[in-house]
């Protein structure tokens, strides 16, 4: 199968701009500058390219409600999310790392299609190296006229900044990053007016994964029907699959889309010896627990949705028998109740009330009561009743992992202590 | 209208509202938090969650939150689900997990917002058990008391300090369940609207510092109606009184003038009330008299001519009395020269343009200010222009299918859809900041781009002496001529009638009957004193004269400024004999001294910048011998025999007031009617009611009302709100004991349909309007090298306030401030301390750009009056006389400070023992 996210992807000694070029790279983008930013919009479109940050939303689509033609908004922005924060997900920072000239590439063809002027790249602060590495991509892109004025006489001009985040997982919701770039608080905006006509500075703007606008440069440069013939699940392309825990050796491969968690799992060598596997999560912390049964079924957005989770970032995160499931929820709630901004009452409120009362049952001093509240808390944080998709998601895990683990949660009460650290 | 269907019930309602807003407006107990009726929609609290359903064969719904929800026809909707019910309790449950339940030392407590919400959703029990937050609490200045361990995170305070008033120094800091909302380190509040954050928080985390050290339980607090007295605008207040002191004041809402907010002024400036130099006793020469005295009846019965001064810190009832008991003829309206000029100008401008609301201003989409600083003579109507600066993008929002009440979206907007907003003038405010336009120069040259812009518009109107018209007024020629609701603000401040014509002439030559024109005088009730003049009055410019003939007495309504004071020493030889009527203790040269109620102790009218007729009610009772001043002139009268004699109470003069002033509204007349139930200004739990006195007596006394008048101070009669022509007392109602409950009393706000406001105004103007020329005396050069214009404070240059202790406590030092290039030239430096020219007031040196060239912009507070109009020379302090001036304002301090002690110690004592002449039927 071919591999155009990390064909040539190299982690210790990533392709600069000639090595890129002579492997292809950029003739996706000079392809695009040959047709119309709508036929760009329209082969992305055709392509079915899904967004690789989780929510799985058609790309091309997302373009097309950017306003374009001659009575649109002066300035445009394309925004590269790469404030790949979640837990259990590194896919981005390989691609960053490993092939820079991969993401300019395809942030310049995503913000041809879309008529942008200026394109941000949006770091993790403390992926220092990838801000190493892509600085000097976006250097060798100017400096060869990929970037610019006038690119290539075409008459479109395009400049590209990286940023690099201070830091907050909200950041990763595109209206928080938006107005974190503004330098203001990150706290996501009301929808609508949506960032596609309403965005940056209140202009028309497009939010993508990193992972997303890598797909680009492989399906202009080598069509439509390459790219949809990668993999023969409903979802097209390839996509970067990660797993973490206790594996024997845990990691990134791309692969086709729709493989099964059975066969990265089998990549990884399968568990630590002496490990079973108790549960997984499929695609980063913000997903729902998966249990060994469901190892079998397609990593694709849909099939994951009808086992009940989400397909996520891809990034598998494993729970061994030998863990406590009630210790992982928590570590993980924990972080999410950091992580959230403070603006609407279930999850500024409502996370650090649930990690109270999971570090309690954790200790052993939880009653059967904090069962029922932590039930109901799932409930009032759930989607329709935040502001935002962060508190719906830190509460998947938990969820899940009542309902899967709930012999668990009531040895954890009914023996005063976690069994796992006795 | 719309029809809406909410658990299953059919509802007419606007459109254009959400969901909240119509369920408010239907009178339904829907809690919210975050939500505000003047600052719209962000969705943060998630208390509003009801449940919205496709068709009436939707079972499941979906749950939305009301706030952010459009109304739209047919929309199905619950409330009353178990879903929504749940998740609402559940919102409450998890606010108060960090609320540290210290209702009963909470001066939020009975007042509260989160109180009526936690009862409303049904919490009622705690099972959140983890440790609380702590927070540490920050030194906001003396206005507020900060508490954020009792924060719920509603974001209503920073979205009003910071997006509606534009204050930057409050922010909300720090993330998840530990944002901050407070200062980067302590200090004072900066913005003039910090007062408002009481009202905006819906708990204590923003408390009244002043209430707070002389507390009383809203339930406990009688309060009446009343009007600012702290500038033009009129503001509507509450003023709220227990054991015969005022306490505090809060907002009432008034559609076209303040809607839900005040400034600090008005807010805290009422202290005077309560100032311990307030005068209570009748004096004969500095000392104690009494009415029956043989000297006190011969002096008022004097046969000789009576001359009159009257003041604008009196109300109209009073000024009429005197203007009736000495004759039109003999009324000196109290003004000083310049300023009876501008009256003239003002009250030929308001016969022929009504003057906008501040509701009105709020819609502009293109504004003018010339030559005024309306940030500091007319705090509310600066916020009301700020607002509308939001116009552009709430027209763009609506294009984008975005309500205009969505406010953060609206924000967002904004910068890229701004109103422009041009200032011609000196000095820079909040205002002169968001200006798209700013033309740095002095008064005279703003008239005249003023008189040429308006020539510009329409050629007949005249043009100045000069003729160079700037590139800004071009400019704003053709921004005026497309703008659907332009703007035209000027007012007082620089002295200049110049400017008020210039105004006047750019209205008229704006051919469009939606164009808007607003100036603001000096004082609260100028423009009532201009009502009066036009009957007749002598010009101060003839005082001289007339008193020179020798015997002729004067009877001075209350002036406390010190420029008056100033004045007065040239008069106080002349006088046969002179007689004022007092608010504050006086010096005892004068010969009687009669004490004069204040607004907050008698019913009395006054005429707002419009021409608005209002009035206020007593909250308390006056003290000592004090009466209302009308009261004491109609006593006069009687003693003379004259027909003023005959009035008994205030509807009598009200009557007579009617008979010269047409049109006068008729609500304010009917006010004075018998047979009506009056309404009650004590709310249904007020406690104490035969406790208090019983130290005294066992008697029960009688309610206490003024003869005729339509309220009572009592818990019985009509509950306030339940009758349309009576103005609401205090907001509560049953489960909404918060300000909240505004909307209980209300059909929409104020984002609908303003009501007719004609009714209240006292000048109807004509459909003849004229073009003012340009006077040769407004070219004149001044001689000094320098000339000197004077600059407004909010807190200083308003002399009544500065008896409030909390205001004095704000008041900055006199400064002088000049724009780099004259610093330069000059030889100063920003802080230092100088004097101009013979003047002994020391200033200190502040560089400011926005001063023109060869100008100084001179502050110094009301009580400390800087008299100069032109300067030659300044002079830098010496050394020792900087250090000693410095020692003084020091010393200056802790007498405020000790006063604000001693005034707590005096009222404390007070409560102990009510005086109990206060109470009728006991003796």
């Amino acid at each position: 199968m071919d591999k155009p996210l990390t064909a040539n992807l190299d982690i210790n000694n990533p392709q600069n701009l000639t090595a890129y070029q002579s492997t292809g790279g950029y003739k996706g983008f000079q392809n695009a500058l040959k047709i119309s930013p709508s036929d760009v919009q329209q082969q992305v479109k055709d392509a079915e390219l899904k967004g690789r940050g989780g929510a799985g939303f058609n790309t091309g689509m997302k373009w097309s409600f950017v306003p374009m033609g001659e009575d649109a908004p002066k300035h445009k922005y394309l925004i590269c999310n790469a404030d790949e924060m979640e837990p259990g997900t590194f896919k981005d920072r390989m691609l960053m790392e490993g092939s820079p000239h991969l993401l300019v590439e395809g942030m310049m063809i995503a913000a041809y299609a879309i008529g942008a002027d200026v394109a941000y790249i949006f770091l993790r602060g403390e992926y220092k190296l990838c801000a190493q590495r892509l600085q000097a991509a976006i250097d060798q892109a100017k400096e060869a006229g990929l970037l610019g004025d006038n690119i290539q006489g075409t008459g479109y001009s395009l400049k590209l900044y990286l940023h690099t985040s201070a830091g907050r997982y909200i950041c990763g919701e595109e209206t928080a990053l938006i107005n974190a770039l503004e330098g203001k608080r990150a706290n996501p905006r009301a929808k609508p007016p949506f960032p596609q006509v309403v965005g940056l500075f209140g202009q028309p703007t497009i939010v993508n994964n990193c992972e997303t606008l890598c797909n680009l440069p492989g399906i202009l440069r080598q069509g439509v029907a390459w790219y949809k013939g990668l993999s023969e699940s409903v979802d097209t392309g390839s996509k970067i699959y990660g797993i973490s825990g206790r594996v024997k050796k845990a990691g990134l491969w791309e692969l086709p889309m729709g493989v099964t968690a059975r066969q990265i799992l089998d990549l990884a060598g399968g568990m630590q010896d002496g490990l079973t596997l108790r549960g997984w999560l499929p695609g980063g912390a913000s997903t729902d627990f998966l249990m060994p049964e469901h190892l079998d079924i397609p990593m694709e957005y849909d099939a994951i949705g009808k086992a009940g989770s989400r397909l996520g970032t891809g990034g598998i995160i494993a729970l061994d028998d030998q863990h406590c499931p009630v210790g992982m929820i928590l570590n993980l709630l924990k972080f999410f109740a950091q992580e959230s901004c403070g603006w609407c009452t279930p999850c500024r409120d409502g996370l650090p009330w649930a990690v109270e009362i999971l570090t309690r049952i954790e200790m052993g001093q939880g009653s059967q009561d904090d069962i029922d509240t932590l039930q109901k808390l799932c409930g009032f944080m759930w989607i329709g009743k935040t502001f935002c998709a962060l508190a719906p998601g830190a509460v998947e895990p938990l969820r899940s992992g009542m309902k899967y683990f709930a012999d668990d949660f009531q040895q954890h009460i009914d023996h005063k202590g976690c069994p796992h650290q006795h | 209208m719309l029809t809406i269907y909410i658990d299953d019930h059919a509802y007419q309602v606007a459109p254009g509202q959400n969901l909240l807003q119509a369920c408010l407006g239907l009178k339904k107990d829907l809690p919210y938090f975050c939500w505000h009726p003047a600052m719209g929609s962000v969705g943060a609290c998630r208390q509003c969650a009801m449940t919205q359903y496709q068709d009436e064969n939707d079972t499941r719904g979906r749950m939305i939150v009301a706030c952010m929800t459009p109304v739209a026809e047919g929309m199905r909707v619950s409330m009353d689900q178990p879903a929504e019910t749940e998740f609402r309790d559940q919102v409450i449950s998890a606010l108060m997990t960090h609320h540290p339940h210290d209702c009963p030392v909470c001066a939020e407590g009975g007042e509260c917002h989160l109180q009526d919400m936690t009862v409303m959703t049904g919490h009622h029990a705690r099972n959140y058990k983890g440790k609380k937050t702590t927070f540490q609490n920050q030194h906001l200045g003396p206005l507020i008391k900060h508490e954020m361990n009792r924060c719920i995170t509603c974001y209503r305070c920073v979205r009003f300090y910071q997006d509606y008033a534009g204050g930057s120094d409050l922010s909300a800091q720090a993330s998840k369940n530990h944002v901050y909302f407070g200062r980067q380190c302590d200090g004072t509040l900066e913005s003039e609207f910090a007062g408002n954050l009481v009202e905006v928080c819906p708990t204590g985390v923003f408390t009244d510092k002043p209430f707070g050290d002389h507390y009383s339980r809203k339930w406990d607090l009688q309060t009446a109606p009343s009007v600012c007295q702290h500038c033009s605008v009129g503001c509507n207040i509450s003023l709220s009184e227990r054991y015969g002191s005022v306490r505090r004041v809060t907002n009432r809402v008034n559609d076209h003038l303040n809607g839900y907010f005040l400034c600090d002024r008005g807010r805290y400036g009422f202290g005077f009330v309560n100032s311990s130099m307030r005068c209570t006793e009748i004096h004969k020469e500095g000392a104690k008299a009494d009415w029956l005295d043989d000297q006190v009846q011969h002096t008022l019965k004097s046969v000789h001519h009576w001359v009159g001064i009257g003041s604008t810190q009196m109300s109209l009832e009073d000024n009429f009395a005197l203007q009736q008991l000495v004759g039109a003829e003999n009324f000196c309206i109290g003004l000083d020269e310049k300023q009876e000029t501008l009256l003239r100008m003002h009250m030929d401008i308001l016969a022929q343009w009504q003057m906008a609301s501040l509701a009105e201003m709020e819609q502009a989409d293109a504004i003018v200010i010339l030559g005024e600083d309306v940030n500091n003579s007319a705090p509310r109507a600066a916020l009301a222009i700020k607002q509308a600066l939001l116009n552009n993008a709430k027209a763009q929002a609506e294009k984008l299918r975005v309500p205009a009440w969505q406010d953060a979206a609206v924000r967002q907007i904004k910068p890229h859809y701004p109103v422009p907003l041009a200032v011609f003038g000196y000095g820079s405010n909040a205002l002169t900041k968001q200006a798209s336009m700013h033309q740095i120069c002095d008064d005279k040259s703003a008239a005249e781009q003023g008189f040429l812009l308006a020539n510009l518009l329409s050629s007949l109107s005249p043009k100045p002496k000069v003729s160079k018209i700037s590139d800004n007024v071009q400019q704003l020629a053709e921004i005026l001529k497309s703008a659907k609701r332009p703007l035209i603000v000027t007012g007082w401040s620089a002295n200049n009638p110049a400017l008020l014509a210039a105004a006047a002439n750019i209205r008229k030559s704006l051919d469009n009957s939606d164009a808007m024109l607003a100036i603001f005088p000096a004082e609260a009730n100028i423009i009532g004193l201009g009502v009066l003049m036009q009957r007749g009055h002598l010009p101060v410019s003839e005082l001289p004269e007339i008193l020179s003939k020798g015997k002729r007495n004067v009877l001075i309504l209350d002036h406390d400024s010190q420029r008056f004071q100033q004045q007065l020493g040239t008069i106080r030889g002349k006088a046969h004999h002179m007689v004022r009527l007092n608010q504050f203790d006086s010096v005892p040269e004068d010969e009687i001294e009669l004490p004069v109620a204040c607004f907050s102790e008698v019913s009395g009218s006054m005429v707002n910048y419009q021409g608005r007729l209002q009035s206020y009610y007593p909250a308390s009772k006056t003290p000592g011998q004090s009466l209302a001043a009308w009261q004491w002139l109609v006593n006069i009268a009687r003693l003379r025999n004259h027909p003023l004699g005959e009035v008994d109470n205030l509807g009598d003069l009200r009557v007579r007031i009617a008979q010269c002033i047409p049109p006068l509204p008729k609500d304010w007349l009917e006010q004075s009617e018998q047979g009506a139930v009056p309404f009650a200004m004590q709310p249904p739990r007020f406690s104490g009611r035969t406790a208090m006195l019983a130290n005294q007596t066992v008697h029960e006394p009688k309610p206490f009302g003024e003869e005729n008048a339509p309220y009572k101070q009592s818990m019985e009669g009509q509950l306030s709100g339940q009758s349309d022509n009576q103005p609401i007392a205090f907001s509560w109602s049953p489960g909404w004991n918060s300000n909240q409950s505004n909307h209980k009393f209300r059909d929409e706000y104020r984002t609908q349909e303003l009501s007719s406001q004609s009714a209240q105004l006292l000048i109807e103007p004509g459909s003849q309007k004229c073009w003012f020329k340009w006077q040769p005396e407004w070219s004149k050069k001044i001689d000094p090298t320098y000339k000197i214009l004077a600059m407004n404070k909010v807190f200083g240059s308003d002399s009544l306030s500065l008896h409030a202790i909390p205001i004095q406590q704000l008041v900055a030092p006199a400064s002088l401030s000049v724009n780099a290039k004259l610093a330069a030239k000059l030889g100063l430096e920003a802080g230092q301390w100088v004097q101009c020219d013979d003047d002994s007031i020391p200033l200190q040196v502040v560089i400011e750009n926005t001063v023109p060239d060869t100008t100084m912009l001179v502050y110094s507070a009301a009580n400390q009056p800087f008299l100069l109009t032109g300067c030659d020379q300044v002079t830098p302090l010496a050394d020792d006389k900087v250090e000693q001036y410095l020692a003084l304002l020091e010393q200056q301090k802790a007498v405020v400070q000790e006063k604000q002690d001693a005034q707590k110690q005096r009222l404390l004592k007070r409560d102990e023992r009510i005086p109990i002449r206060f109470i009728e039927g006991v003796s």
